[in-house]
């Protein structure tokens, strides 16, 4: 293995370190958000309420993204030899058909079925999906 | 059997809307769904109308949020129904009246077979057309949100409806057009009495004002021609200073009244810059066929005929024309009492108070042998009845009406024909007196008319008289059990204080107003809502809470608030100085496109 290879894993691993430290807080605060949205959907449709269930609905759309992203890192760094479990993903692969059916309810304007899953799927999701990245983060400190 | 228990309860409340869900099937595509808990959801559509995970809470947390709007609230409005668990909790956590909207049948056929509304069913009103029922002063709206997603126009419809009651509910501005003399002039202060009492701010255009002057153009020439022509630029003269008052009231509805000075010209005018006018015509459609000329021009034409006048008004292409009977000021028209001076004056065995009709001097001559008594003008002097005749046939002012009608033991009530020789036996409409002489507690024999059966009891509430013999044989009966006569005249009034009276029928005036498609006029549009300048500003801020003390106003404007500073004393807030500087900027710029 080439010194500059090294180097370069070692930045991919210290940046994946850092987005999952930063992203921690967001994944709540994202569940949470769309928590408070969740009451005021059920019972009013406001201009205020619309926007921010799009603004949190765009902020799990950038997780995933994320998500992907460390994927795709993790991957790359299994393929340079190192030893890390894909298990932590599993958990948001799972949450993509969740995911699926929230559009699917927003696009069709299914407020109630929205809101179910936000109140009673998406914490789990996200608290599930917030310890696989914490288990990412650890093992990448072990490395 | 859900379904056969529901369906019982509401045979009892409703049983219209009970043989219409009977005959009913559910809406087409309508997916019956079972939440975690096991408690039934459906889906129409692609739209869910209850929690799949726990509907129960979702009930509670529907409540929860409009927890201040149902405090307090006289009756609840619910803009949707689904099956209903929201309505439940509803009737959980209040006592107020309910009123449902859900215009599908088809859900609310699935809600009957799936859930058990014995406790709702007995509380609820429900609403499946776009008429309005009656509501409270203070009624709030509340929706289920899937519902309203569902039947998005519908909804909006009954929103709109809903808010401008609301608006009529708080007090709208109403003008009310009175002639320039004639029997409706004071029936139109009446109703403008009323109209305050109600809670509404009201101008009064009184046009009796211009009495003098229009009788005066008769002496002017004695050219038949020339007298009308002049009476007609004077009367359109008196039209177009009510259409200007508009523009500086800026009502929210224009109620005139039978013989009120509106031409057809001021008419469309006023129809043109979207202002709702009404009229009342309070005459016999027959005798008086003016009608024909001036109902096309209002927005809402009420009659105190139905039958024939309808028919005639539907064949003139008319839609918006109500039946709308008399009533009483019960202000004005009230028990009295009376001083032995007054006895002697106004008091008698029998009297009758009105113009000298050929029907009432026909029928009257029948009874000289009574003691009787004769007020009003019109009557001739020199005739058989001369002797009988009060204060040679001078008019006689309402304070005295009501003490006559007090102090006489049988007031006679006849009402007016220009060619039958007494009772007019088609006679329909109830004349003013029929409910003035019940307000005062009097007692009355009236003339039979067929819309009498609708309005009073007959023989418990006031007694009819068919011809002159009939008359004779119950005056004489009455006037020797005075303890009947005045259980029944008790009755009369109760009837009319509950059902009869001006504030009743002014009440019923705007709710058919409204449900017949009423649309606030443009200049509300120059008003913001209050809640909304509040949530705007925010509560807690110090604009907001000087904004929150106009919320009784509904809409609010710029003069609105400048008028309420001008009212006030004491030193202006800083709010109060910024308003008031604003003002001083618009009247700058409003003189300057004056000029311009």
């Amino acid at each position: 293995m080439q010194n500059s290879e090294v180097k370069r894993d070692i930045e991919l691993v210290g940046a994946i370190q850092k987005g999952i430290a930063e992203t921690d807080g967001v994944v709540t605060e994202i569940g949470e958000k769309l928590l408070d949205c969740v009451n005021l959907l059920r019972t009013e449709q406001s201009d205020d309420v619309f926007m921010a269930l799009s603004e949190g609905i765009k902020n799990l759309d950038y997780l995933m993204e994320f998500v992907r992203e460390v994927r795709k890192g993790v991957e790359h760094l299994r393929l340079r030899g190192y030893d890390i479990s894909m298990e932590p993903f599993a958990c948001w692969d799972d949450s993509l058909d969740i995911f699926k059916e929230m559009l699917s309810a927003f696009e069709s304007k299914d407020w109630v079925t929205l809101s179910d899953l936000i109140q009673y799927e998406l914490p789990q999701i996200l608290g599930e999906g917030r310890q696989g990245l914490s288990a990412i983060r650890d093992r990448l400190m072990e490395l | 059997m859900m379904f056969e228990d529901n369906i019982g309860l509401l045979r009892s409340t409703d049983p219209e809307l009970a043989s219409l869900l009977s005959a009913s099937g559910r809406r087409e595509g309508l997916q019956e769904l079972s939440s975690r808990e096991g408690l039934p959801s459906i889906r129409a559509g692609s739209i869910t109308l209850h929690s799949l995970y726990d509907p129960l809470k979702e009930a509670e947390s529907w409540i929860e949020h409009y927890r201040e709007r149902v405090d307090g609230a006289p009756e609840i409005c619910v803009l949707g129904f689904g099956l209903g668990y929201h309505v439940l909790e509803l009737c959980r956590s209040t006592t107020a009246d309910i009123v449902v909207f859900e215009p599908d049948m088809g859900i609310l056929k699935a809600a009957f077979e799936l859930m058990d509304l014995a406790s709702v069913i007995p509380r609820v009103r429900f609403v499946t057309g776009t008429e309005l029922p009656r509501l409270k002063k203070g009624f709030v709206v509340l929706e289920h949100i899937p519902s309203v997603t569902l039947n998005p126009e519908y909804f909006k419809r009954m929103r709109y409806m809903l808010s401008v009651l609301g608006s009529i509910r708080r007090g709208l501005k109403i003008m009310v057009v009175g002639p320039i003399y004639g029997g409706s002039l004071p029936v139109a202060g009446y109703c403008a009495k009323a109209l305050e009492n109600l809670g509404h701010e009201v101008e009064f255009v009184d046009n009796s004002r211009y009495k003098d002057i229009f009788l005066s153009i008769d002496r002017i020439t004695d050219n038949k021609a020339h007298q009308g022509q002049l009476k007609e630029m004077f009367v359109h003269f008196v039209s177009e200073s009510v259409v200007a008052r508009c523009g500086e009231f800026k009502p929210d509805l224009v109620f005139a009244l039978a013989q009120a000075p509106l031409t057809g010209d001021s008419l469309q005018k006023l129809r043109d810059i979207k202002v709702p006018t009404a009229f009342w015509f309070i005459e016999d459609f027959r005798l008086m066929n003016y009608w024909q000329r001036i109902a096309p021009f209002y927005d809402y034409f009420f009659t105190i005929q139905k039958g024939e006048f309808f028919e005639r008004l539907r064949q003139m292409g008319l839609r918006n024309f109500y039946y709308l009977p008399l009533a009483a000021s019960v202000d004005t028209h009230r028990k009295a009492t009376i001083t032995e001076d007054e006895m002697k004056t106004y008091g008698s065995d029998i009297s009758f108070v009105g113009a000298g009709y050929h029907n009432r001097r026909k029928l009257f001559e029948g009874l000289v042998d009574f003691d009787f008594k004769i007020w009003g003008n019109e009557w001739d002097l020199g005739s058989t009845l001369g002797r009988f005749i009060q204060r040679s046939g001078d008019r006689i002012g309402t304070e005295e009406i009501v003490k006559i009608f007090n102090a006489t033991k049988i007031n006679i009530n006849l009402h007016s024909s220009t060619y039958h020789n007494g009772v007019n036996p088609y006679g329909d409409f109830v004349n003013p007196r029929t409910f003035e002489i019940a307000a005062c507690e009097g007692f009355q024999l009236v003339d039979y008319r067929s819309e009498m059966l609708a309005l009073f009891k007959v023989g418990e509430e006031l007694v009819c008289f068919e011809d002159l013999n009939d008359l004779r044989h119950k005056i004489r009966y009455y006037l020797h059990d005075p303890d009947k006569r005045m259980e029944i005249a008790r009755k009369g009034n109760a009837r009319v204080r509950k059902d009869h009276t001006y504030e009743l029928r002014m009440e019923e005036m705007l709710d058919l107003v409204l449900s017949s498609g009423y649309e606030l006029p443009p200049w509300h549009a120059e008003g913001e809502m209050v809640d909304t300048l509040v949530g705007a500003a925010g509560a807690d801020t110090t604009l907001g809470r000087y904004l929150a003390r106009f919320s009784e106003k509904g809409s609010l404007g710029l003069d609105d608030i400048v008028e309420e500073i001008r009212r006030g004393d004491g030193t202006l807030s800083d709010i109060e100085k910024i308003f008031l500087f604003m003002d001083s900027i618009k009247q700058q710029y409003t003189d300057r496109a004056k000029v311009c």
